[in-house]
């Protein structure tokens, strides 16, 4: 398996997947420095993203939106969408 | 993740305002955080989220029951936030610099350049996290947006392609471009 081959392998690894040819890139990526780096710096990536916070909606927010929404009406049900309101009537 | 009950969504369909603002409390931070990761700037993120809401509340009687709601709900939301990536990049591409030689990525990363975050935006955020809060708002909208969808709303792969209607090894070529293109840009980050 070439250092490409492993690299572009090793994303399956990430999305959880077993294969076989990720289990030979992860084979490979242990015993190159290159692709043991590679594999390194995804992880951070990950670690990086996963570590971003998630926020409370800003005070405030929720009344401008139903206030935006007073203003507006709704639209009618297209035919056949099978809506809950075309359904029940 | 349904955190809304039929009854309420039978209810906002019917123009019952508390329902409305049932599903508004439990979608707001959620769909805030999103807006956020892909604007990098409260002011805009609450705009968008105003505006999901609204859209939301004129199409809710169109809502096909057969998808999940929060299904939707993300499909309308990531529709409007890369409608504000586009109208940024045509506005900021009026006076962009040209530049030769430059992939694809750098072309985003020169004239994508988002506003200036006000105070209370960086209060929001450490150091490190600006850090991939900055390369996130480089990455072209289409890797952009499969990122946020995996690694902040923590959807599945399956979820994604339900959102996005592309079927799954599309969402994860994308996840690996995504993820290869942010390795890149914070490697090129300064260290601060």
């Amino acid at each position: 398996m070439t250092c490409e081959e492993a690299q572009r392998s090793m994303h399956y690894h990430f999305d959880g997947d077993d294969h076989l040819h990720v289990r030979k890139a992860r084979a490979h990526a242990a015993s190159c420095t290159d692709c043991g780096r590679h594999v390194m710096d995804l992880e951070m990536v990950e670690q990086g993203l996963r570590s971003l916070q998630k926020f409370a909606a800003p005070p405030g927010l929720r009344d401008r939106i139903l206030e935006a929404v007073r203003e507006v009406p709704q639209k009618r049900p297209l035919r056949g969408t099978g809506g809950l309101m075309t359904r029940e009537q | 993740m349904e955190r809304v009950e039929q009854g309420v969504l039978f209810r906002a369909q019917t123009g019952d305002l508390d329902a409305f603002t049932a599903i508004v409390q439990a979608y707001e931070d959620q769909l805030y955080t999103l807006a956020f990761r892909f604007l990098s700037n409260s002011a805009e993120a609450q705009d968008a989220v105003q505006e999901t809401f609204l859209r939301v509340y004129t199409q809710l009687r169109r809502y096909d029951e057969r998808f999940k709601f929060t299904t939707w709900l993300y499909r309308i939301a990531t529709n409007v936030c890369i409608d504000r990536l586009r109208k940024r990049k045509a506005v900021s591409s009026l006076d962009a610099e040209v530049t030769d030689g430059v992939e694809s990525l750098q072309d985003w990363h020169e004239r994508l350049a988002s506003p200036d975050p006000s105070p209370e935006d960086l209060l929001m955020q450490s150091e490190t996290c600006n850090e991939v809060q900055r390369a996130l708002g480089d990455l072209p909208p289409l890797y952009q947006t499969v990122i946020i969808l995996r690694y902040i709303q923590e959807l599945s792969l399956q979820e994604i392609s339900d959102v996005l209607h592309v079927p799954i090894t599309t969402v994860k070529t994308r996840i690996h471009r995504g993820r290869e293109a942010l390795k890149e840009l914070l490697a090129r980050a300064p260290v601060s």
